[in-house]
């Protein structure tokens, strides 16, 4: 059957487009909640049957929105394995956070009579919806950052992945003596991504 | 689910999403896998008793305590399962901040203790449960307690500066400055961080700062303790004589009749607006207009069969 | 034993529950302090006996399915080897891919841990870790302490807009209640009759004779996380932490019946006349008609986590749920659809309340990440009004007789707050710190006029939260017509 590749394809692109749109959501959520950038420089818009939260500073967008684009790419290709957020202390260089999505490939053959249903559409909104509320809820046992923090994020790809030359070789920056906690996952017709967050609790 | 840390299992959110309500916020956070296990328990007797005698095995530790080299590590243990144990924080079963009184009293004439930061942390824990911050932070430096320390400068100030009194706070650091307040580093990257804050957020009272003679009398004195509660449209006496803490007279006064011996406890200090509990029998609160029922609301509940055979 | 006051309408008495704990600290010298916090107090009364339950104990135990509620694990354990379509790629070689790991990084981290790194990370030759070179965008603003603290702020009284007495009218101990914002031990009948749940007991307490009874004891597996009056006070509802639901009658203080259906604990309660509607862990709610024996006529599925908060309108006509999952749900009577799901708290809903002179007019109160207050119009949907309370919300009541609303709260200020309310928004009346722990507890005298809360600081306070000295009739219900938005 010569439309199976298309479809493939077509799925491998709005599933790709999908899950990078979730990571700029993702990571918005994230420095809100934990207080990287002031309250006020952010703004709610309606998502996922959410109230979200995302930056209306320009830096900040225009900075978001260049990673954002790259692991659209890298995501379209097939090449990415790992998206990693790390929270460090401005002051010490410590690195205190550290958000890990894990982005596997999944086997689509028995999913084809779901794919632009709108059941499946409303099945990948709920699990969304899941893990932004446990994003939201590690915020009551997460340490309080009280010094001021900034961010950097991590990929890991495949070898021979095309890296632009914004992006370096570097270490995977793995925290330890860490906690260390599994949130819910959520999967599109060829993708389960699942969240993970690493913290060092205060002595 | 790859584990980045071989030794250490990951906790499910899902467990400490369940009971997340039960969390009490905390400036260092919580620790994930003594949540998982605190989310985990039901309200059985059996887990209570189970609590109650680990609880009996470190009161035991305590009695035995003073032999040791250490003692305060074992009340630290003791605090650290209270935490771990009560992520709601203080309850009548928890007995958090009777623990946190206990433990800063029993050194507070410890010399062993005066500069150990494990000591002062506790006084910061306890600070976030009693009424009068400034008394503690007053009686902290009359006893020489923590004055060497970043921490204590930081809190100090952070407490004012989270009321507004960025001047206060400002006053607080200058004298961690004079101090030498250690890590230094540490110290003078707060204090600039302070300053920045200051300058975003309170402009005005930042250029009419003049330093003052002697700036810290003004925070450190008795008297401005009264002030700073009236500030706050909160009227206080001040509970216990003390000796006025002034900067030139470094060295207090330990021991000697008229320095301020004790901090009131927290049952102490409610006392006074508290009305102590009651038995229930006999205690009656009549209304003065009962609500009209609907005798069209009648009913009949159906028995299970073995309720109505006996 | 004395029995103080007229016990016409319960009896048996007893006196009050006490908790025992037999501590014994051997050759330790117990401050008051110690006693306090771990002895508990010392009894009040100076005749005790100890609490009993009124049913008799070896009645046979009826089968019920008690299975435990587990959490399903969501995420499956990954498999370890590479997707298919990549296994040309693939090199299981592992000492080889730690030294490609350090060869391909040039750091200096020492070989050992970059091992361990690369072993738990599940390195190989065909991965690479690329960081964003550019650095974050400076924050413009460093974060305000001032928005930040969470210190409870005692004792804050703000003068009162409006006469209220910040003293508690009576205190009554409240040995050894549960500290769990799940649960709902407090409730207050039409007959003036208060039923605090206590661990595995009930004790019910006759306002109008002074009289005290244990009412219920559950076995010692589980303990009651549940309790709600039948409109008429004539029955007593009990929702157990195994999932089954009891009926009492409170005359004859007998349990009339066990409902069981819910796979996990039953947190909160709501009549509706002759159907009882209860809430579980599981996130289900249960409608039980209590005068048939085949009670379950309904179950709503709305929500994916614990319901925490569940309240029949007083017509009967929608009930309001609010659950775990941050979400408020608004159903029609007869449907198992909800009409409304709002998303707008971000953390538990526990506190329900309907507007008992507006009846379109619903409240509802968000945990402690949230601590908004939202109004709501039933017909439409529309939120009409937010209030951001600056604590953990843990029960809205609405006031009878005046247009206000009161609300409990837990972290970090453990108030009572009064706040007057308009369709142009809240003001508030009155705030105090209520109790030493999390007011977690809170029930309305049936004349409105008094209110209750319990705490884990084991007290049971009663304040006088409306003092009309002449009597005044409640309030008339008006309803708004469903097609306007606006609430007058």
């Amino acid at each position: 059957m010569s439309s199976v590749p298309i479809r493939t394809n077509f799925s491998l692109k709005g599933s790709s487009k999908l899950v990078s749109e979730f990571f700029e959501y993702a990571v918005n959520s994230i420095l809100f909640q934990r207080g990287i950038y002031p309250a006020e420089d952010f703004k709610v818009v309606r998502k996922y049957g959410l109230n979200m939260l995302v930056s209306v500073d320009e830096e900040v967008k225009t900075y978001i929105r260049k990673i954002v684009s790259q692991l659209h790419k890298w995501m379209f290709a097939k090449k990415i394995q790992k998206l990693i957020l790390v929270i460090t202390s401005k002051c010490s260089g410590e690195d205190l956070e550290r958000w890990q999505f894990n982005v596997e490939m999944v086997d689509t053959a028995d999913q084809f009579q779901n794919i632009g249903n709108k059941e499946d559409e409303l099945r990948v909104q709920k699990e969304i919806q899941a893990l932004i509320r446990q994003i939201t809820a590690t915020v009551t046992f997460l340490p309080q950052l009280e010094e001021q923090c900034t961010f950097n994020v991590l990929v890991y790809a495949d070898k021979d992945s095309e890296v632009p030359t914004d992006w370096v070789d570097s270490d995977p920056r793995i925290l330890r003596d860490a906690e260390q906690v599994q949130l819910r996952s959520f999967s599109t017709s060829m993708h389960k991504i699942d969240c993970q967050v690493a913290y060092r609790v205060n002595p | 689910m790859e584990p980045l840390d071989a030794g250490k299992n990951w906790v499910h959110m899902d467990v400490i999403e369940q009971s997340k309500e039960n969390i009490e916020p905390r400036k260092a956070g919580h620790s994930a896998s003594a949540l998982a296990k605190s989310s985990s328990r039901n309200h059985t007797e059996k887990e209570v008793a189970g609590l109650q005698k680990e609880r009996m095995g470190h009161e035991r530790k305590i009695e035995t305590s003073e032999s040791l080299d250490d003692p305060l590590q074992v009340w630290i243990d003791y605090i650290k399962w209270t935490l771990d144990n009560f992520p709601q924080g203080e309850t009548k079963t928890s007995g958090l901040v009777t623990l946190l009184e206990r433990c800063t009293r029993e050194f507070v004439r410890n010399p062993l203790y005066k500069d150990d930061v494990r000591y002062l942390r506790i006084w910061m824990q306890y600070v976030n449960y009693i009424d009068e911050p400034v008394e503690l932070f007053s009686f902290l430096a009359h006893h020489h307690i923590g004055q060497e320390s970043s921490i204590f400068y930081e809190e100090y100030a952070n407490y004012f500066e989270s009321r507004g009194l960025f001047q206060k706070a400002d006053e607080v650091y200058q004298k961690g400055k004079r101090m030498k307040a250690k890590p230094f580093l540490r110290f003078q990257q707060k204090y600039q961080q302070f300053t920045h804050r200051w300058l975003e957020f309170a402009p005005q009272s930042f250029s009419s700062n003049t330093n003052s003679v002697n700036p810290l009398q003004t925070t450190f004195e008795s008297t401005n303790i009264q002030e700073i509660s009236q500030s706050r449209t909160k009227i206080s006496k001040p509970k216990f004589k003390f000796s006025v803490y002034s900067d030139a007279d470094g060295s207090g006064k330990d021991g000697q009749p008229g320095t301020w011996q004790t901090l009131g406890t927290v049952d102490q200090r409610r006392k006074e607006n508290n009305i102590s509990a009651t038995s229930w029998v006999g205690e009656k609160l009549p209304l003065k207009s009962p609500r009209k029922l609907d005798p069209l609301g009648k009913f009949q509940v159906h028995c299970d069969e073995e309720v109505s055979k006996e | 034993m004395e029995i103080a006051g007229n016990s016409s309408t319960i009896s048996p008495t007893f006196s009050t529950p006490t908790k025992k704990r037999n501590l014994v600290f051997p050759n330790s010298p117990i401050t008051p302090l110690h006693q306090q916090a771990l002895l508990g107090r010392n009894g009040r009364s100076s005749k005790r006996c100890s609490p009993k339950s009124s049913f008799i104990r070896n009645s046979p135990k009826i089968d019920v399915v008690n299975t435990d509620w587990s959490i399903p694990l969501c995420g499956s354990p990954r498999n370890k080897s590479r997707p298919a379509s990549r296994s040309d790629r693939f090199i299981p070689s592992r000492p080889n891919t730690a030294n490609a790991f350090v060869n391909s990084i040039s750091s200096d981290v020492p070989f050992d841990y970059s091992e361990s790194v690369a072993e738990a990370c599940g390195f190989d030759l065909n991965t690479r870790v690329l960081a964003f070179k550019l650095d974050a965008p400076e924050a413009k603003k460093p974060v305000d302490l001032r928005t930040q603290h969470n210190r409870p702020q005692r004792p804050v009284v703000t003068p009162a807009k409006r006469r209220f007495n910040t003293t508690p009218e009576r205190v009554l101990d409240a040995p050894g209640i549960i500290d769990d914002y799940y649960l709902n031990l407090l409730d207050w009948s039409n007959l003036n009759v208060v039923a605090v749940a206590l661990e595995r007991n009930v004790y019910v307490w006759n306002a109008d004779s002074g009289s005290v009874s244990a009412l219920a004891e559950t076995d010692e597996s589980t303990y009651v996380a549940s309790v709600k009056w039948s409109h008429d006070g004539s029955f007593l509802s009990v929702g157990l932490g195994n999932g089954l639901v009891d009926i009492y009658d409170v005359e004859s203080q007998t349990k009339l019946r066990t409902m069981a259906g819910h796979q996990a604990r039953v947190g909160c309660l709501s009549w509706n006349r002759h159907v009882l509607s209860s809430g579980s862990r599981s996130g289900a709610i249960h409608h039980h008609d209590v005068r048939i024996a085949n009670h379950q006529i309904g179950t709503l599925q709305g929500h994916s986590s614990e319901v925490c908060g569940l309240a029949w309108r007083s017509d009967g006509l929608q009930l309001a749920s609010g659950g775990n999952d941050n979400v408020v749900q608004i159903w029609d009577a007869r449907s198992s659809i909800p009409k409304f799901t709002k998303t707008n708290h971000n953390a538990a809903v526990k506190a329900v309340a309907w507007c008992p002179w507006q009846s379109n007019l619903l409240a509802t109160g968000g945990g402690t990440m949230d601590k908004q207050i939202h109004f709501w119009n039933a017909a439409t949907g529309a939120r009409v009004n937010t209030v951001d309370a600056g604590s953990q919300v843990t029960s809205l009541i609405w006031s009878p007789h005046s247009k206000e609303i009161m609300s409990t709260h837990g972290f970090p200020d453990n108030n009572l707050s009064i706040w007057s309310y308009s369709s142009s928004g809240l003001t508030k009346q009155v705030d105090i710190p209520a109790h030493d722990t999390r007011v977690l507890y809170s029930a309305l005298s049936p004349d409105g006029r008094i209110l209750s809360t319990a705490a884990s600081d084991e007290n049971l306070k009663f304040w006088r939260v409306y003092d009309g000295d002449h009597v005044k009739r409640p309030i008339p219900i008006t309803k708004t017509p469903s097609s306007s938005i606006t609430i007058r």
